[in-house]
């Protein structure tokens, strides 16, 4: 009903400008979820970077360690001293430094991981939407067959047959995340070369790996943009499922899983604090990325617009 | 027909409606001032461009604007009493009972998960108090007015296993099972191809006439306009530009818009065979309705566009023209500082 | 190859039997199909092209015509090759393209460029205008290009739009924009040959005079030939020199426009030429209508294809499948009633 006319040129405005202009950004200011999910998400991002330089030790840093601080609890508490602020574990390791230097290993692990399986689900699901046949049919049966199992599951079954480490806990991620890529990208490539311009590069005269990369991969990403935000959160739970299981990361990179898993020894023993606070974290980051992953949901659909 | 309209009072009398939409990119005024009557069975064609808001004025006599759209103001008199504004629950019992509507897309207006049967047997469970068995039949009737083969054994079938030409005949078989005063249809046959769009232009006309129904029938195709319609209303960015009887319409167009529409069709002679001529053609684009230009709308396109047109709105006036031959006034109001002459 | 010999009196593009059929059954397991105690799995064929056959010479408009499922868009994707031709023969200036593989397609892209009916489809919305208009020059371009932006510049200054338009995308434009932009793209080539798959059909009614003005002026300049379908009968007649009539696959009817809309000859020609809405017309009895409406591509009826729609169906309608045949004045027919041989058997019925 509103005629689509040219925008007058916009030229002269930045970017940036253009983005603060924007509907997007319009309609972000005024969604309160949207706005504390990315507050939380940035939050973490910068306690993970500038954060090691601010706390008081690094807790792998086995000279910082004090033994005969062990088990303090929280500040507030009696017994509790302003120089660890959520207490300290059986080794006299600040609970916050721990927390700090394991949502690092978390965020790491969670984006590199997502980063992996975007990077192989979407080629598999480029290929197989557009070439079709066989070939999607036994990329598409293998997608469903990893579906039929539950990621946790297939994660730890990869790991106990690679054994532990930070490369084999990425190797298990992106192995059951590529799948949710995949599919996303292959229906939307389904959709996009029924499209005209599709047909016109065809009858251009470009090669199918040119049309690929300059007219279909351009035009299936949005939908990975909330796909990729939201599995940031779920391979940090997956991750953090690992290494309380015990097959994770490593004792000397612990990440935020690992931590609940260290302290849930002495969780009933009244020493709460060591496995209740990183757990608190992985929640609220968890909690932030799917907030944002909502608005992103909601804004970038199309067929809500 | 035309003898009575001067007298009885019109069924349906929009006046100064404006339908306003709150958009992020601006305001829009998807129709902005627009006033007409339609007599009881009159049969009103609204033409104009995409962004011309012509289907906005059915949506919003049919009371389905929705949020961030709104109707800002203006009088829509359904049978002496204001619609506009109306609530839904108030809406509901009009809609389908009183005024029925008929979109371009017949999948949009059957549910796929009904049959055909069940679909027009609700409609008249909702407004009338038959029995089962009569609904029965009476739905059977209607599939076979409207030139469904087989009734009997195609009110148990699906939308999905119809055509397109006749899903859009069971669509007016349950717009017009409930006989209701106002059908408007809104792009009726667009999706359809030629012959079957003569099919159920036949139909529709012949459905109306029937039953006295009035009708508004929305449409880009002024040919298809200039064949079922009484009156034509020509829409330009949300403003009338030019309404009266649609014989006059078409051979003596007043607005310089509605002259460009008519050219702007090929239509060639049967005697013109040389080098192909050019088309006439309306230069430029629809402008962008969220920033329109001061004064009239259509001056940016527009020949014969002169420093008024571009400071002041034209208002629409009547210029009665006598009709040919029955010596009778009849009105043809145009919107527009400088109209075309009546050339005889 | 005859690059440099251009005989005027050898078409540029001669389509023969041209025949597209499509397999829609699936996978074995959707075709599996129990009844009546046997299992069975039938093929499901759409028979979307029958045996057409055309010719546009050398700057000549051929005008398809024909409603929705007639075949007229897959024939004109088949013949761009983006469909692979199950029967029949594509020449072009001689040259059979019909078992062309890609390499050797390439040349002959140079010639054969397509115009596309969604203008909102047809532009890679995350291309910049510059990009869009210049892709097949620069894909039939061995290296890399001088002075791009001029040509570019150039390109867009012949379908009316300008230099502040070449750094926006799609999206910017309006819907006739959007359709010059497509246009713009056709010709970067210098095609011989545009084929033009329902370009004005989107488009509002004052736009599509301006496209159809800049069409006629294009090839008036650059000396191309067209193409053109469309269902749109007041369109074909305005741009066409000849015009060929489709029906559920098959090629009705052909001949000079002036012919065909003076003196159809086939009843389905009759019958859409009568339903076609006249400005200024009431709207008449139902005389030349026809009723019903088109069968299944999947199963083709047996003789005719019209037959069953057909007011003047005979006997032989349902037995034997007419041939387009010259019924003279450059006009061809694909009925019965229009076979010297039929004359007496119709006074018989």
């Amino acid at each position: 009903m509103v005629s689509s006319q040219p925008i007058p040129a916009t030229r002269a405005r930045s970017r940036m400008q253009r983005f603060f202009a924007s509907e997007f950004f319009h309609n972000y200011k005024r969604n309160l979820s949207a706005v504390l999910g990315s507050l939380i998400v940035l939050g973490f991002l910068v306690m993970v970077t500038i954060g090691p330089l601010i706390v008081s030790q690094n807790p792998y840093d086995v000279s910082q360690l004090d033994l005969m601080a062990a088990f303090k609890p929280p500040a507030w508490l009696a017994g509790g001293s302003s120089e660890y602020w959520l207490g300290t574990d059986g080794q006299g390791r600040d609970v916050l430094a721990s927390i700090v230097y394991g949502s690092r290993i978390s965020l790491i692990i969670g984006l590199v991981a997502m980063g992996g399986a975007c990077l192989l689900g979407t080629t598999l699901g480029l290929i197989a939407g557009f070439y079709g046949g066989r070939l999607d049919a036994v990329i598409m049966r293998i997608a469903d067959i990893q579906l039929s199992f539950p990621s946790v599951l297939t994660a730890l079954f990869l790991m106990s047959a690679f054994g532990t480490g930070l490369d084999k806990v990425l190797i298990a991620l992106i192995s059951v995340g590529w799948v949710v890529y995949a599919r996303t990208v292959r229906g939307s490539t389904l959709r996009e070369t029924q499209k005209e311009y599709v047909q016109a590069a065809r009858v251009s005269g470009l090669p199918n790996r040119k049309i690929i990369l300059r007219h279909v991969l351009p035009n299936v990403l949005t939908p990975l943009i909330v796909v990729a935000t939201i599995q940031v959160g779920t391979f940090v739970l997956i991750e953090a499922s690992l290494s309380f299981l015990g097959v994770g990361v490593p004792v000397t990179q612990p990440s935020l899983g690992l931590l609940i898993k260290n302290g849930f020894d002495v969780l009933f023993s009244g020493l709460w604090w060591v496995s209740i606070f990183p757990g608190l974290f992985i929640m609220l980051l968890v909690f932030g990325i799917n907030l944002l992953g909502d608005f992103l949901r909601d804004e970038l659909n199309p067929r809500l617009k | 027909m035309s003898n009575n309209e001067q007298h009885s009072k019109p069924l349906l009398r929009v006046q100064e409606l404006r339908t306003w939409f709150y958009t992020f990119g601006g305001l829009v005024k998807a129709v902005d001032g627009v006033s007409f009557d339609l007599a009881p069975g009159e049969i009103m064609g609204l033409v104009g461009e995409s962004g011309g808001g012509k289907s906005m004025i059915g949506f919003s006599i049919m009371g389905l604007i929705d949020p961030p759209g709104r109707i800002e103001g203006g009088r829509i008199e359904f049978n002496g009493k204001n619609i506009a504004g109306l609530s839904e629950d108030e809406m509901r019992v009009i809609r389908g009972k009183e005024i029925a509507m008929i979109f371009q897309d017949p999948m949009t207006a059957l549910n796929p998960l009904y049959t055909i049967g069940n679909q027009i047997e609700e409609t008249l469970a909702l407004h009338t108090a038959l029995s089962a068995r009569e609904r029965r039949a009476k739905a059977i009737e209607m599939l076979h007015k409207v030139g469904i083969p087989q009734p009997e054994q195609r009110l148990s079938h699906y939308p999905h296993q119809f055509s397109g030409g006749m899903r859009q005949r069971v669509v007016i078989a349950i717009a017009m099972i409930a006989k209701p005063r106002l059908l408007i249809a809104d792009e009726p046959t667009t999706a359809l191809d030629v012959t079957i769009q003569a099919q159920l232009l036949r139909l529709m006309r012949q459905q109306v006439v029937e039953n006295g129904t009035s009708m508004i029938l929305i449409t880009h195709d002024l040919a298809a306009v200039s064949q079922m319609a009484d009156t034509i209303v020509v829409l330009y960015c949300g403003r009338i530009v030019e309404k009266g009887p649609a014989e006059d319409i078409i051979a003596r167009p007043r607005h310089p818009y509605t002259r460009g529409l008519i050219d702007s069709i090929p239509h060639e002679t049967a005697e013109n065979d040389g080098p192909k001529q050019r088309l006439s053609q309306i230069p430029g684009n629809v402008p962008d309705i969220r920033k329109l230009p001061p004064g009239c709308a259509f001056a940016p396109r527009c020949s014969r566009a002169s420093e008024r047109c571009r400071m002041q709105d034209p208002v629409l006036m009547e210029h009665n023209a006598i009709a040919m031959g029955s010596g009778k006034l009849r009105p043809h109001a145009v919107a527009c500082h400088h109209p075309l002459a009546v050339s005889p | 190859m005859s690059q440099s010999v251009k005989d005027p009196a050898k078409p540029l593009l001669e389509v023969r039997q041209l025949e597209q059929r499509f397999d829609v059954s699936g996978s074995f397991f959707d075709r599996l199909r129990i009844a009546g105690g046997r299992i069975s799995a039938p093929r499901r064929i759409v028979h979307a092209v029958n045996g057409v056959s055309l010719a546009v010479k050398r700057g000549e408009v051929l005008g398809i015509v024909g409603e929705s499922g007639c075949g007229k868009s897959t024939l004109a994707k088949t013949i761009v090759k983006l469909h692979e031709p199950t029967g029949g023969q594509i020449l072009i200036e001689g040259e059979d393209i019909t078992r062309h593989d890609f390499a050797r397609m390439r040349p002959v892209r140079k010639k054969l460029q397509m115009i596309f009916q969604d203008p909102y489809a047809s532009l890679n919305p995350r291309q910049k205008v510059r990009d869009i208009i210049m892709e097949p020059f620069l894909e039939s371009q061995a290296g890399p290009v001088p002075d791009i932006a001029d040509r570019a510049l150039a390109l867009l200054a012949k379908v009316g739009l300008g230099i502040e338009h070449l750094d926006r995308y799609p999206h910017q434009f309006s819907g006739g924009q959007r359709q010059r932009i497509g246009i713009a793209r056709a010709l970067s080539v210098q095609p011989d040959l545009i084929i033009a798959d329902e370009p004005v059909s989107a488009l509002d009614v004052s736009i599509q005079a301006q496209i159809l003005n800049l069409l006629m002026d294009l090839k008036d300049e650059f000396g191309f030939s067209y193409l053109f379908i469309t269902h749109d009968l007041s369109v074909v007649r305005y741009i066409s020199d000849r015009i060929g009539v489709m029906y559920l696959g098959f090629m009705v009817e052909t001949g000079p426009t002036r012919t065909i809309f003076a003196e159809p000859k086939h009843p389905y020609t009759r019958a859409l030429l009568a339903a076609a809405p006249q400005l200024g017309t009431k709207l008449g009895p139902a005389s030349e209508q026809v009723g019903g409406e088109v069968p299944s591509a999947i199963d083709l009826p047996r003789g005719c294809p019209f037959r069953q729609r057909c007011p003047l169906a005979f006997a032989r309608c349902a037995e034997e499948r007419p041939e387009l045949r010259p019924v003279g004045g450059g006009q061809a027919v694909a009925c019965h009633l229009h076979e010297p041989a039929t004359e007496p058997a119709l006074a018989a019925t």
